[in-house]
């Protein structure tokens, strides 16, 4: 598989809101330009 | 977490760009929304318990000396401050990678990566600058 790179398509991710629903990551840029910041942990 | 804090102070910049901040952790979307009230962080920060944002971005993992002394070494300071800052009974999350490294990335309107960085060590933290430049 091909690393994602700068002027890929992101991929369309599923994360989970604070009720566990599930949030998909095009709902959010569709909106606006997204800043995406993945944690190491919760601490 | 430090990270997050600093974009925390910083989000005004963000928000003038026409722009959104989302976080994500290992742990469910309750453990997510719990630690960004711990952090007084007003932004979302969602869970991503399988993993499967940070596999499919290819985040890396470190190893055990990449977790444990070079991170002394790498950064002092920052490393006291995240001891000081550690609250390790509310952080434990039994989804956590605890060798999963972080990352970021600026995604625009049309749903294309402007910017992606892939942390190389645990002291290794996406400039919230070029993060800003990528949004513009």
């Amino acid at each position: 598989m091909t690393e994602l790179a700068v002027g890929d398509a992101a991929p369309d991710l599923i994360l989970l809101d604070a009720e566990e629903r599930p949030v998909a990551l095009s709902s959010l840029w569709q909106r606006a330009p997204l800043a995406l910041i993945f944690l190491r942990h919760f601490g | 977490m430090r990270h997050l804090v600093e974009v925390q102070g910083r989000l005004g910049e963000f928000e003038a760009r026409g722009a959104q901040v989302i976080a994500v952790g290992q742990g469910t979307g309750a453990e997510a929304a719990a630690a960004a009230r711990r952090h007084r962080i007003t932004y979302p920060v969602l869970g991503d318990p399988g993993h499967q944002g940070y596999r499919t971005l290819g985040l890396g993992r470190t190893g055990w000396w990449g977790l444990t002394f070079a991170p002394f070494f790498e950064d002092l300071r920052g490393s006291f401050e995240n001891l000081r800052r550690a609250d390790l009974k509310a952080s434990a999350s039994p989804r956590s990678d605890v060798r999963r490294l972080g990352g970021a990335l600026a995604i625009d309107a049309a749903g294309r990566i402007r910017f992606l960085h892939r942390s190389q060590s645990t002291t290794d933290v996406p400039k919230t600058d070029l993060l800003l430049e990528a949004l513009r």
